[in-house]
């Protein structure tokens, strides 16, 4: 490059970096990348002690522009940092260099002119003085993050690796929505408001308010979720393991609830005496999803009379669970309560439908309820007395259960300031005074679990006093992650545009080394075959196979990968990052082949050097690459029709495919017959032949007829289409090969008659007769008839060459009436073998 | 947007964004050489390279557009413009909800075939197919050889939309593709992931936060 561009392109790529990252040098240089040379400009840049060497894509050149420029590849110079030239020379070009840093290992090569190399010299240079600078304390690299991102080709290289199958397009998309969930989400508080009451069988009275219960924060809550525990102990309820929310109690609650706003009753379940109620305020109502709810009964008949309820829902981004629980009973039972603990978290489940969760899979729990954890102290009375929690905990099963990690591991409770909820005597704020004298506890209590939340009030009601126990409430500040629609919007536009760029750069790329596979000149009954090398140089593996074509609607034949008569090595396969295959494409030109690739010429018209057909390779997930194969096909007399044989008057090699073209398409014989012998030249001179020496050749025509392939057939081929004055190249064997041949490799049949025809006349000569007459056209007849004859000589020879009429007929049936089945053309040939023809050949014969 | 797909869904009070992805199949056709995958390259990456090699089979590559709360996903068909390719079109329009037929602007030849092209999708392709002629390397109108009216006409004959493009300059490109998302039908059932989650709980009355797939 002039001094003049090559400044020009040093102030753009300058303005790529940011203020303290120095452009030291740049060269322009070629980078290799598969088959491909792409353009690209190095740029040698320091930030502090530490530098870097950037690869540019260059869309216009010189760059004048920011856009024109797009980083490829960013190389730490570091301790991995390599400049390597000493793959050059070796069959490839002296100025090719590569660059390795990391996993990378990129290949270049430069300009072989004076000029540049004495650029690439000093860029050398540069960066070998770079590398030796390196120490590990200088290697501070994190400015080079604001490089690697969106601008970079994204290739997985845990795919690249094999190490994990390729992702989908979903879960890329999750995964990349998940990872930039903080940038579109932010934390909202909302109010908590939790209580929980065993209420020892009372009904919800008339006069009886839970105002007392659930309105003590001067800020209405968000949430409330109240557990009420034995509601209704019946037997029958029991037995039932009755389900059914009882609405009185849900009315109380309702009205108990703040009446600065308005709430709707989420979900309601119970089981047996226990039932838990989420209230929520109407107005982020519609900002909850998934609700579920769950049950478990306990204990060992597991009718529910213990155990507990649950209920799960997701409100914006966070996902909560409250369970409501009434743990066995009696002081010394305590790990019974331990034991039911771990059922209920064992077995309670949510399923939303989708998922199915457990509660620890929740971002925040509360779990309430009548735990039934006692005090266990001998005397009962000192605990009356002081029925501070303060003294006492150290006695509290919950807390040494809870230390010892038994139960609600990991979960929280706040500092307990009340007096103990159990056990009054009903209608007082006195304790136990029947017989039984309980000893009082903390049996009712609330607990939380997850990050962000934060407790305002932990404490009981002594007002309420209906029941044994004395309810529980809790309040919080819960921080619920919610998402913001405007942010969210428009980082899912992002996201998706990540996902196509990470589907598109991850697509498997196969190289073919060319897209035309030329033949050359295909002559028929040759073998012919081309190598197709594909590579896969991509970092992902790659299913391949090649596609049938569509072909038009209207001809309604099958969907063909390719003509019949070429033949693909391998259809589909798998090639592995760095492997490469080499498919084999064979041609072969059978008698079936030889009549449909002519008529495929003379339908293209594009002369005798177009393609012949085109391959479409299909790489799975990814592109296509079409594959021409081109190849001049050299007519022979096999392939074409009788009639046209018998117009030919020059050797078809003389022909051009535009003449031999006309001739095929003169059905009406409009062209005179050239020949106005009883058939074509070269069926006369393979009887001719035949009579004069292969009479008496045992087995001259044989039924295996694959086994005989001969390659002198081609020697024949050549005789033929040149009118050779040579003598004969082949043998009797051949010569009835090739006899063969030349029927079955017309157009059409010589016999033109149907199956269902000789159906109806067959076994009677006479009729037969009149159907060669009336369905065969004159020149297939006398050919026929000729044949016939010339049968007649070979089965008269019977007892030397072995041939006997059933074996002729079996041989010449198919190749002479092409029908389905050939049982019925048998029998006809077998007719006209066993009957005199002479007279009716003399006849036929004559006519013109 | 609408929130009620669901039947009375209440909104999100912070208004809900229903993001709904609708998947087209779009295939580009044109002569050789007029810019087809350099359209595509411009759309898709942002790029445009001097020296584009021809395509020799046929490209797949995935963009992602939006209109208001729709995204449109693109699977982009860009096929070979040598002549001798031609009989394999159908393999690439077959399905095609969307295509844009390529000219070059200086080329009154591959305006020519263009027009054979559009005869051929009204023919051959999806009855529905939304069809886009774009003139491409408008950038080099100063050798311009196909009049801006006359192909407007032709369009507006034909019912196509139409744009002077370049890949270039990138000038109406993005614009020609969201054209045709506009146009795109997009609340039946377009491709196979048409993005409303279906609920699976009764009680499950909201619209907001299924996550678009
Ligand atoms: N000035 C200018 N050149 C363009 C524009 N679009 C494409 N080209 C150039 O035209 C040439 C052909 O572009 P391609 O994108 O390969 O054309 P194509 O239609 O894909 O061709 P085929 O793959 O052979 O069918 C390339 O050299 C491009 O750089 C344009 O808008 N302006
Ligand atoms: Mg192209």
């Amino acid at each position: 490059m002039s001094d003049n561009i090559k400044h020009a392109t040093f102030l753009t790529v300058e303005k790529k970096f940011r203020q303290g990252e120095v452009v030291v040098a740049i060269l322009e240089a070629y980078q290799i990348v598969g088959a491909e040379h792409q353009n690209r400009i190095l740029a040698v840049v320091k930030s502090g002690s530490s530098s870097a060497l950037f690869s540019f894509d260059c869309y216009n050149y010189p760059p004048i522009n920011l856009s024109d420029l797009h980083i490829t590849s960013v190389l730490p110079i570091n301790e991995t940092f390599l400049i390597d030239n000493s793959t050059a020379g070796y069959g490839v070009s002296s100025h090719q260099f590569q660059i390795m840093s990391g996993n990378e290992n990129l290949t270049y090569y430069y300009y072989p002119d004076e000029e540049t190399l004495r650029s690439k010299e000093v860029f050398e240079k540069i960066l070998k003085r770079l590398i030796q600078e390196y120490t590990e304390e200088n290697g501070d690299f994190s400015w080079l993050q604001a490089y690697k991102s969106s601008d970079f080709t994204e290739i997985d290289y845990n795919i690249a690796s094999n190490k994990f199958p390729p992702k989908n397009r979903e879960s890329k998309f999750r995964e990349e929505l998940e990872r930039r969930k903080p940038e579109y989400t932010m934390y909202e508080p909302y109010k908590v408001y939790c209580a929980t009451w065993n209420v020892n069988l009372n009904q919800p009275v008339e006069d009886l308010s839970l105002r007392e219960l659930l309105f003590t924060t001067n800020d209405a809550p968000d949430i409330y979720c109240i557990g009420l525990q034995e509601i209704d102990m019946s037997a029958e309820t029991i037995i039932k393991s009755e389900t059914r929310p009882d609405y009185n109690w849900i009315a109380k609650i309702l009205e108990g609830a703040h009446p600065s706003d308005i709430y709707e009753e989420l979900v309601t379940v119970r089981l047996v005496g226990m039932m838990l109620t989420i209230l929520v305020k109407k107005s982020i109502r519609s900002s909850i999803s998934k609700i579920c709810t769950s049950m478990v009964g306990t204990g060992t008949l597991k009718f529910g009379n213990k155990g507990g309820v649950g209920a799960s829902f997701q409100l914006n981004e966070t996902c909560l669970c409250f369970v409501n629980s009434h743990l066995a009973a009696h002081v010394q039972e305590f790990e019974r309560r331990n034991e039911d603990h771990d059922e209920i978290l064992r077995r309670m489940q949510f399923n939303d439908g989708f998922k199915s969760r457990n509660i620890l899979e929740h971002d925040q729990i509360f779990w309430i309820g009548d735990l039934n954890y006692r005090i266990t102290i001998a005397d009962d009375d000192q605990i009356k007395m002081f029925c501070s929690y303060d003294k006492w905990f150290y006695f509290d099963q919950l807390h040494i259960e809870k230390q010892k990690k038994r139960v609600f591991r990991d979960f929280q409770e706040g500092k307990i300031t009340f007096k103990a909820t159990y056990k009054y005597d009903p209608g007082t704020d006195e304790w136990d005074s029947s017989e039984k004298s309980r000893a009082p506890a903390w049996c009712d209590r609330i607990f939380w679990k997850g990050s962000r939340i934060e407790q305002l009030a932990y404490n009981s009601i002594m007002q309420l006093r209906m029941s044994d126990h004395k309810p529980v409430y809790g309040v919080f500040i819960s921080y619920i992650l919610t998402r913001d629609e405007q942010k969210f919007k428009k980082i899912h536009e992002e996201v998706l545009k990540t996902v196509d760029k990470f589907e598109n750069d991850n697509q498997p790329q196969l190289v073919v080394a060319e897209t035309d596979l030329d033949f050359g000149i295909i002559q028929y009954h040759e073998h012919y075959s081309r190598e197709l090398l594909v590579a896969n140089n991509c970092h992902l593996p790659a299913h391949f196979k090649f596609l049938p074509k569509s072909s038009d609607n209207q001809r309604n034949e099958r969907e063909k990968v390719c003509e019949d008569w070429i033949k693909i090595s391998h259809p589909k396969g798998e090639l592995l990052t760095g492997n490469s295959l080499s498919i084999r494409i064979d041609i072969f030109i059978d008698e079936i082949a030889a009549p449909e690739i002519m008529k495929k010429l003379c339908d293209a018209k594009t002369g005798v050097k177009g393609p012949l057909d085109i391959l479409v390779l299909h790489i799975e997930n990814g592109r296509d690459i079409f594959i021409t194969i081109f190849g001049e096909y050299q007519p022979s007399v096999f392939g074409l029709r009788l009639d046209t044989l018998m117009k030919l008057n020059k050797p078809v090699l003389e022909y051009s495919l535009k003449e031999l073209n006309e001739i095929e398409c003169d059905v009406n014989n409009l062209i005179p017959f050239y020949n106005s012998a009883k058939g074509p030249r070269e069926i006369y001179l393979m009887i001719d032949y035949l009579y004069r020496n292969g009479l008496n050749i045992p087995h001259l025509f044989h039924v295996l007829r694959k086994h005989r392939l001969s390659p002198r057939i081609c020697a024949i081929r050549d005789w033929l289409d040149t009118w050779s004055v040579e003598p004969f190249p082949g043998t009797p064997q051949t010569a009835a090969e090739v006899l063969l041949k030349i029927f079955e490799s017309s157009p059409e049949p010589l016999v033109t008659i149907t199956e269902r025809e000789l159906s109806i006349y067959l076994p009677n000569f006479e009729r037969c007769r009149e159907l060669v007459q009336n369905k065969i056209p004159l020149l297939n007849r006398k050919i026929f008839l000729y044949l016939i004859m010339f049968l007649k000589e070979i089965q008269r020879n019977y007892m030397t060459n072995g041939m006997d009429d059933r074996s002729i007929a079996k041989i010449f049936a198919p190749a002479l009436c092409r029908h389905k089945q050939d049982q019925l053309s048998q029998r006809f040939l077998l007719l006209f073998l066993s009957n005199d023809i002479k007279e009716f050949a003399k006849i036929e014969f004559d006519k013109n | 947007m609408a929130n009620n797909q669901r039947g009375g869904g209440i909104q999100r009070p912070n208004g809900a964004t229903q993001n709904k992805i609708c998947q087209f199949k779009l295939v580009l056709l044109g002569e050789s050489a007029v810019g087809k995958s350099s359209l595509v390259l411009r759309f898709v990456k942002g790029q445009f390279h001097e020296y584009q090699e021809s395509t020799i089979g046929a490209a797949f590559l995935t963009q992602t557009v939006h209109i208001e709360e729709t995204a449109v996903k693109f699977e982009i068909w860009d096929t070979a413009g040598q002549e001798r390719y031609h009989s394999l079109a159908p393999m690439y329009y077959r399905g095609a909800q969307a295509a844009i037929v390529v000219y070059d602007i200086q080329n009154q030849d591959s305006f020519v075939r263009a027009q054979t092209w559009v005869k051929e999708l009204q023919r051959q392709a999806s009855p529905n197919i939304v069809i886009a002629l774009a003139g491409n390397k408008a950038d080099l109108a100063a050798s311009r050889a196909v009049d801006y009216e006359e192909a407007k006409q032709y369009a507006d004959e034909n019912g196509l939309l139409f744009m002077e493009t370049s890949a270039k300059t990138a000038v109406n490109v993005n614009e020609i593709f969201l054209a045709i998302a506009k146009k795109l039908p997009k609340n039946e059932g377009t491709g196979p992931q048409q993005n409303i989650r279906p609920s699976g709980n009764e009680t499950n009355r909201t619209s907001g936060n299924c996550c678009s797939k």
